[in-house]
């Protein structure tokens, strides 16, 4: 028998996205992802200046800011066939590395966790257990007993003041929550430690970007930080002291703290290394360039077909005809006119609504296509094609992560590799990534320090716009994946503008050939213990860190009394 | 220059969608026209959620400016205070991001609740469309909307002065 299940909306996500799923005997049989939101931020930059479209694009979320902004210039870069000084690669690197710190802990603690971890055992725990149990893992700093003691009283008076708002919905005491009262209780001291770790990530981001949430350094030619080590107004040696002192502060708990949760978490849900992958053609692109062009990167990115690691196929440059000619964009399950599947530079978004059609058109987001089949996006991406591509950080992480997997699960056999293809994999993929991305920090951080005493300290080359017409297009492996944007400028204005998301390529409806997108794929076959409560269905969407462009945020007065509020 | 001024202004809300960018209009207007003495700390908070933590504080004023669902007439101002924001506020958790009811939510749980927050809210008419210009009964109250958070600053004890 088949029975039909809705969520709606998916909760603890960025936006808004509705899954349907047909549950036979107890499994997935069918899946449809459907983007509520339309986003078309594109019609809004025609025939505006293409040095100002990171502004605007920038806007484009409240969460993805700086990823818009850096993807933006590198397009109109690109177009003009600009060269831009190394400094500001770094710079721009180093506030990339940041936002993706701050990002990946935010997803998996604040986002993700709850999916895991059983909050309210958590007070049941006996916390010198648990810091027992947390030494014998890691050498994370806060491991004492009292700390764990502390944390637990505190979440006492939270849960006994009524105060559940942030953890409301979740699915606390449910079947499929596994995890011992002092796992769930070292976890939760962690969730509340990730919030001073992602503001000091955040606080990198706001020294070099001048200002968080949008920064406000970046330029189509460079970044506009002044370089000057002896200014009060410029990136001067105290400001660099700082960023490095919050970068040493970030190290142990992405190491002793990130890492080994997820490695834990898996541990007691290997199922979940078995569930989950999906479309496993994967697609990632390089990025942290080290030279003006953009030819040389610190992390590597590819396809890969087929889930085969050993079939890379490397992206090499920002200008990779490989990559720009690879990519297309189906409408025809999508709610815009027609059924066309165009390249980007063609790109239309012409909204066109219909009801939630099955075999129709039931989703705001288009189905993007690389060699002209759905390709998952995301760290788990990344990481797969950095593991190819021998990159040595990415296989001496990954090696500790699945050693941690092994010990703690008592495994006599080593964890393959092929356990990422999985729920669970993309959040070992993610924390992988993490500690990947803080290299990078450390690395440009070094870089430009060296290039300053060296004397260099240009950060911005001027754009010049020819007559005619140009296109280009921008690239960024940012933190939900492949993010590119492309423009075509004519006689130095926005002829037209295109952004092709992460969550667009993962949370894509059914194609041009009717083949089932990422998310919808990676539901097929999961178990639904409880129809109402479809806690696995979340499992598997949250693992992709879905961000579906949240372009409104109006608070709602929840209640019918107003007594509180002051007409003015 | 990481000491930061205890009475912040944060203006929330996307300025690509009409009405939905009052708070944000707003606050650019009053970092743009006027000074304050003591001096305040401007945000232009956007649409993000935990990015705004840092602003938060046991020493901090918070005075939050943004487009709210009053279920009123467009354009009515109105004003919510400390715990009552927490309590009129839908925890927007379960829909689109980690708003602001989860922002304050979390800034207790983590010993950081500012001293005093006041919610100034703007009933839109339109946030449907992509626009960066506000509707004609939104810019009608603006000026309402700006002596009322000069107001509430003075209050607070900052003077301020147009430029």
């Amino acid at each position: 028998m088949t029975k039909r299940i809705v969520v709606d909306p998916v909760t603890r996500i960025e936006g808004h996205l509705r899954i349907d799923c047909d549950i036979t005997d107890g499994k997935v049989s069918k899946a449809w992802s459907s983007g509520q939101m339309w986003r078309g931020i594109e019609t809004i930059l025609k025939g505006r200046d293409p040095r100002d479209a990171w502004v605007f694009t920038q806007r484009i979320c409240g969460v993805c800011t700086t990823v818009h902004a850096i993807a933006s210039v590198r397009a109109v870069e690109n177009a003009l066939d600009m060269e831009i000084p190394v400094n500001a690669q770094y710079i721009r690197n180093m506030v990339i590395a940041a936002h993706g710190i701050h990002d990946h802990i935010v997803h998996f603690y604040h986002l993700s966790a709850l999916d895991w971890v059983d909050v309210v055992s958590a007070l049941s725990a006996d916390p010198k257990a648990a810091s027992k149990l947390a030494q014998s893992l890691s050498d994370h700093p806060n491991n004492g007993w009292q700390e764990y003691k502390a944390v637990q009283d505190k979440l006492k008076t939270f849960v006994g003041s009524g105060q559940l708002g942030i953890f409301a919905n979740g699915y606390w005491g449910h079947p499929a929550m596994k995890l011992p009262p002092e796992v769930n209780l070292i976890a939760a001291a962690h969730y509340l430690e990730a919030f001073e770790v992602q503001r000091k990530a955040n606080q990198i981001t706001s020294i070099l970007g001048s200002k968080t949430p949008h920064i406000q350094n970046v330029a189509v030619g460079g970044v506009s930080n002044p370089i000057n080590p002896d200014s009060q107004a410029a990136l001067n040696m105290e400001r660099l002291q700082l960023v490095k002192d919050l970068m040493d502060q970030l190290q142990s708990f992405i190491y002793n703290a990130y890492i080994v949760d997820v490695a834990v978490v898996a541990s007691f849900y290997q199922d979940w290394l078995g569930y989950g992958s999906g479309v496993m053609d994967y697609l990632s692109v390089p990025d942290f360039p080290t030279d003006t062009k953009g030819t040389q990167f610190g992390t590597p990115g590819g396809y890969i077909p087929g889930g085969d690691v050993s079939k890379m196929k490397p992206i090499t440059s920002f200008g990779d005809p490989y990559f720009r000619d690879g990519v297309k964009e189906s409408v025809k399950h999508a709610w815009y006119e027609g059924d066309s599947n165009l390249h980007p530079y063609k790109g239309e978004t012409e909204p066109h609504y219909t009801d939630f059609q099955d075999d129709g058109k039931y989703s705001w987001v288009k189905a993007p296509t690389f060699l002209g089949k759905p390709a998952q996006v995301g760290p788990l991406s990344n990481v797969l094609a950095m593991y190819a591509a021998g990159h040595e950080t990415t296989q001496k992480v990954a090696g500790v992560a699945f050693a941690k997997i092994k010990a703690i699960t008592k495994s006599k056999s080593d964890i393959p590799i092929s356990v990422l293809h999985s729920t669970l994999g993309r959040h070992a993929a993610r924390a992988i990534r993490c500690a990947v991305l803080f290299e990078e920090l450390e690395k440009n951080y070094n870089y430009l320090i060296n290039n300053i005493a060296g004397g260099d300290m240009t950060t911005f080359n001027p754009p010049v716009f020819p007559k005619g017409e140009q296109q280009g297009f921008g690239f960024h492996e940012a933190p939900r994946g492949v993010l590119s944007h492309w423009i075509v400028i004519k006689n130095g204005k926005i002829e037209n503008y295109q952004a092709v998301v992460p969550s667009t390529w993962n949370a894509a409806p059914r194609n041009d050939d009717d083949a089932i997108g990422p998310y919808e794929a990676s539901l097929m076959g999961n178990p639904i213990a409880d129809e109402k409560k479809p806690l696995e269905v979340l499992r598997t969407i949250h693992s992709f860190d879905p961000c579906l462009a949240c372009a409104i945020h109006l608070h709602d007065n929840k209640g019918k009394d107003v007594s509180k509020v002051n007409v003015l | 220059m990481f000491s930061s001024p205890d009475v912040v202004v944060i203006g929330l809300g996307n300025i690509l969608m009409e009405d939905e960018g009052i708070g944000v209009h707003a606050i650019r207007h009053l970092e743009e026209k006027y000074t304050f003495s003591p001096e305040i700390e401007i945000v232009d908070g956007g649409t993000s959620g935990l990015d705004l933590l840092p602003f938060f504080g046991p020493e901090k004023s918070i005075l939050l400016v943004d487009a709210v669902n009053f279920n009123m007439k467009p354009g009515t101002v109105a004003s919510l205070e400390d715990d009552a924001i927490l309590a009129q506020l839908d925890p927007k958790i379960s829909l689109h991001h980690l708003g602001l009811s989860d922002l304050i939510s979390i800034s207790e749980l983590t010993d950081r609740k500012a001293k005093k927050m006041t919610l100034l809210g703007i009933q839109p008419e339109s946030m449907e469309n992509l626009d960066l210009e506000m509707t004609d009964t939104i810019k009608g109250v603006f000026d309402k909307i700006i002596q009322n958070a000069l107001r509430i600053l003075k209050e607070w004890g900052i003077e301020s002065s147009k430029r």
